[in-house]
């Protein structure tokens, strides 16, 4: 309810925060996701690739729409156990690889190495009970690894316990100084943040130096080590994610289609339509481009199966190389053979769930869920849009929700069939994709084809809305609440404005909201 | 073989660092006599069956009453049942169960939240969630070893429009369920060594369980803590145990080469029904070292869209199939013989089934016999039938007397009670009772009549 709720107040505009800037009252510990482990866990010892451990781990449950999101992250007895065995796995694996070994303990003395050590996998320095905590543990591990010397046996020990400490397993914010408006968090949270948002890890030498020296105290500061970190090819792959999670390309690769419809298809394409779709979105993100560029972009990656779907002349192979697409027919993500193969059936283009996708996924505006599946309908008409109409159109049961919110999405793309492919018949049947569609508030767009939707929709308030409060879901890992609509509002509104998808997020990071906990205390409801 | 609960006890006579619920809990009056061990396996989209726009029955046997080889595997040899023939006469077939509460908005999604539940939804369409905690869970709680969880496993991929939904630890409490058969492995496997290494490997582990309790205690003791914080790190807290170290759960070296030599691609379509096998072979080993009382295994996503192989040939995805049209929503073109499809693949999930029996049968269980007979195992479904995808006869088909409580050899009708009282008796199977004796009647939503189904007891 609360969230239907926010997207009501975001989709019409109409909340009043004036206090916007204020930071929502959020947990304070996320645990790592098993992405983030493995890259913390190559990070923190130096490892030459990522250990592989986490693929073991428990699955964490699919609550929320991100796969960071906090619902997810709890630590069950089955997890624990599996911390337990892959902490004491990477401790044997460090005293017995020389070369990780001897970056990790160079010394003798294990005040040193608790202390030096300990900063990296807390990703803070230890306060003096802890270090002594933890010598006093080094000091007593001889007795039970009898088979290494002292101080070998002592890293291996506390190597074990660090890695199953909350303080590595979560990402604490625990600072409480009070400043108008918010409790700003420490320099060494921020820096989590920051990694743990650009790259999926622990913070690198710099971040922790910029902590230590107050950098991270300020908006410029911030903004400045954003910049840096964002420039790191790491940063390309955390927002692939985003996208990846966000246009659900995770359904593209496992796509069936009729091979007596469709001779060429083979179950690979779909995994290409899914790779075509994270380059896309790469190349967007790495172009300075927006929000709209994702809607309406021509550019395109392809191999050789993808150009027969698009319909491009020249020779390809199996790499990706890119292309331009025919701008009378293909604009940005929604025109792509990835949304189209997947939103059909095996030999037909599937309207309602083209329809379904965009309101849900582009206008983040809620559809009530169907009622249970009705028996068979008799569907009549000459061509797939009259048959859809037929059973679901003016008239119908499904009529309110159908003809009204989601077929006039879904008709707009009756130029591609099953696979993607653009036609201009149907059964022999000319095509007609023209429709006009009712936002929320009662404006209407009218369109003639995908290419004109896919340009309206650009220009439409509620997708940057939409694109936002996904985006700030992501970055801050939690549902969204109704303290954060300011900032949704401010960002969608560049957004809307054509500034960048880089820019919107370097903006949400200088922002209170990131550098910052609420002040509030907020429990259960 | 070490068993757990021996270790408990004490090693070399010292007392252990138990969080307090951990000696509380072990050796009370619950404890009951026998050893029964539980499994729930779920299909999903309902089973072929008659109901539904003329379609013959092809699932349950033409009779109620006693079972024998001969019913099953001649009378009945066009039913989907009478792969189980071997099995006759440790079956119970019940029918005439349903689920109380409606799907919001997506029969799949309220189904698999409820099979194993018997609680009241929340939530819309495919994010429905349950409102209590899964059979599972309980017997958990109540049988195994504080630490131990019941195994939640699943065959098909981790991410989907409905992914995994079957076990629960509380309201909303969705657990999360391993699907790599060879991960599954690895950590039933434990370590195998002398006991002096043994009493090492303990002895650091204590060391560093103290640690951190005491940092998580610190933890939870930190300012202003929102409730989720504190029940989040709390739920870490209770999860620190020292466990037993030296159990050994060993498969041949064959069987463990052809779960390695899938596990990169455990969540693949062409995998899903060698995964399933794999799972119950777990299960069957988990059992036979008393590794874990209970537990479930989902074959499929939620609205299972593998596409199975009936008679040799890839069909569509079961989901339509089940629909009986070529789409994922409400309308679509008609699946040719979709009925006898359906009854094919149902046909996949009894020989999954019946190979988790013959796995169940090969090992000794606390008894001195088969572990079947020591195990009531389910094979249930979160939809009755294909279209319109009912929550009223749910094919609910148990295996194992539970050490002589259950009254096998027979097809019963329970008379359309709600599924909670099914439920009920299997957890009184497994030897759980009432404070006062009486049998446990109260599981799932508290609006839910309470009781048993008496005909299943022997």
């Amino acid at each position: 309810m609360q969230r239907l709720l926010i997207t009501l107040l975001l989709a019409v505009g109409c909340g009043n925060d004036t206090k916007a800037e204020l930071p929502s009252a959020a947990d304070r510990f996320p645990r790592l996701t098993h992405g983030q482990w493995e890259a913390t866990v190559k990070d923190l010892f130096h490892l030459p690739e990522l250990s592989g451990l986490s693929a073991s781990f428990t699955p964490d449950p699919q609550l929320g729409r991100f796969d960071n999101n906090i619902a997810r992250l709890g630590v069950t007895q089955g997890l624990w156990r599996d911390y337990q065995q892959a902490a004491e796995a990477i401790a044997g694996r460090v005293v017995t690889d020389e070369t990780i070994y001897a970056t990790l303990a160079s010394g003798t003395d294990p005040r040193a190495f608790v202390t030096t050590f300990g900063a990296r996998a807390f990703r803070r320095p230890l306060t003096q009970s802890e270090v002594d905590r933890y010598v006093a543990m080094f000091d007593n591990a001889a007795a039970v690894f009898p088979q290494h010397d002292a101080f070998k046996a002592g890293v291996r020990l506390v190597v074990q316990g660090m890695l199953q400490s909350p303080f590595f397993l979560y990402r604490t914010e625990l600072s409480y100084a009070k400043e108008a408006g918010g409790m700003p968090l420490s320099g060494y949270e921020v820096a989590s943040r920051l990694s743990y948002l650009f790259w999926n890890s622990m913070p690198d030498d710099a971040l922790f130096t910029a902590a230590k020296a107050g950098e991270l105290n300020d908006y410029e500061g911030v903004r400045r080590h954003a910049g840096r970190l964002f420039d790191d090819p790491r940063t390309r792959e955390q927002f692939k994610r985003f996208h990846y999670q966000a246009f659900a390309f995770s359904e593209y690769a496992d796509l069936d289609k009729s091979t007596t419809v469709f001779p060429g298809w083979r179950r690979e394409i779909g995994a290409m339509m899914q790779e075509e779709a994270l380059r896309f979105v790469d190349s967007v993100l790495t172009h300075d481009g927006g929000v709209a560029e994702l809607l309406t972009s021509t550019t395109a990656y392809v191999n050789a199966d993808l150009a027969k779907i698009y319909g491009l002349q020249g020779s390809f192979g199996a790499d990706f190389v890119e292309v331009e697409l025919d701008p009378q027919t293909r604009a940005g993500l929604l025109t792509r053979a990835g949304f189209l193969a997947r939103n059909a059936t095996l030999d037909e283009p599937d309207p309602i769930h083209r329809g379904v996708f965009i309101n849900l996924g582009i206008l983040c505006r809620p559809i009530t869920a169907p009622p249970n599946i009705p028996d068979q309908l008799d569907k009549k008409g000459n061509t797939n849009r009259e048959r859809v109409e037929s059973v679901t159109g003016l008239g119908t049961c499904g009529e309110n929700c159908h003809h009204t919110i989601i077929n006039p999405l879904g008709f707009a793309f009756e130029n591609f069939d099953a696979v993607g492919a653009y036609r201009t018949t149907d059964r022999g049947f000319p095509i007609d994709s023209a429709a006009t569609y009712h936002f929320l508030d009662g404006r209407a767009i009218s369109y003639t084809n995908a290419v004109e939707l896919s340009k309206q929709l650009a220009a439409a308030p509620e997708v940057h809305a939409c694109y936002a409060r996904q985006l700030l879901e992501f970055m801050l890992g939690r549902d969204l609440q109704l303290l954060d609509s300011g900032v949704v509002r401010d960002l969608a509104q560049q957004s809307l404005d054509k500034v960048s998808i880089k820019d919107l997020v370097l903006s949400v990071v200088a922002s209170n909201t990131f550098r910052s906990r609420s002040i509030e205390n907020r429990s259960q409801p | 073989m070490m068993k757990r609960r021996g270790f408990l006890k004490g090693v070399a006579g010292a007392a252990l660092a138990l969080p307090f619920l951990e000696s509380m809990r072990r050796g009370s009056a619950a404890e009951p006599e026998k050893r029964v061990y539980s499994f729930f396996i779920r299909q999903g989209n309902g089973v072929q069956q008659a109901g539904y726009n003329n379609e013959p029955e092809r699932f349950w046997p033409r009779s109620l009453g006693t079972l024998t080889k001969d019913l099953l595997a001649t009378t009945n040899s066009d039913r989907t049942l009478a792969i189980l023939a071997d099995y006759a006469t440790k079956l119970t077939l019940v029918r005439g169960t349903r689920f109380a509460f409606p799907g919001i908005g997506c029969g799949h999604s309220g189904g698999l939240n409820q099979c194993l539940t018997a609680a009241n939804l929340t939530g819309e369409g495919k994010d429905t969630l349950a409102q209590g905690p899964s059979i599972d869970y309980l017997i958990s709680q109540r049988l195994n070893t504080p630490g131990i969880e019941p195994l939640t496993l699943m065959s098909g991929p981790q991410s989907a429009y409905i992914a995994h939904g079957l076990s629960y630890s509380g309201p909303g409490q969705l657990r999360g369920a391993k699907n790599n058969p060879f991960a599954v492995y690895t950590s039933l496997m434990g370590v195998s060594a002398s006991p002096e290494v043994l009493q090492q490997i303990a002895a650091r582990r204590r060391s560093v369980n103290d640690l951190v309790r005491t940092e998580m205690q610190e933890l939870l003791g930190s300012r202003q803590l929102s409730t989720t914080d504190r029940n989040r790190l709390d739920m870490h807290f209770q999860a620190i145990r020292d466990l037993e170290v030296g159990m050994a759960c060993t498969l041949s070296a064959e069987k463990v080469t052809s779960m390695q030599q899938i596990a990169t691609v455990f969540e693949a379509n062409e995998n899903r029904i060698k995964v399933a096998d794999m799972m119950c072979e777990l299960a069957a080993l988990a059992f036979a070292c008393d590794a874990t009382r209970t537990g479930t295994l989902q074959i499929g996503m939620g609205n299972d869209s593998t596409r199975y192989y009936v008679d040799g040939v890839l069909q569509n995805t079961f989901h339509r199939i089940s629909h009986r049209i070529d789409s994922d929503g409400s309308e679509g073109t008609p699946i040719e013989n979709a009925d006898v499809l359906h009854h094919g693949i149902d046909k996949i999930f009894a020989g999954i089934f019946k190979r988790f029996l013959d796995r169940l049968s090969e090992y000794p269980g606390p008894s001195g016999g088969p572990l079947l007979d020591d195990s009531v195992v389910m094979w249930t479904n979160d939809l009755a039938n294909g279209p319109p995808h009912s929550y009223s006869n749910i094919p609910q088909v148990l295996a194992g007397g539970a050490g002589g409580f259950l009254k096998t050899g027979q097809y019963l009708d329970a008379g359309n009670v709600t599924h909670n009282k099914l439920l009920n008796t299997i957890i009184n199977a497994v030897g759980i009772r009432n404070g006062d004796g009486s049998y446990y009647d109260s599981f799932g939503d508290p609006s839910l009549p309470r009781g048993v189904i008496d005909a299943m007891i022997r």
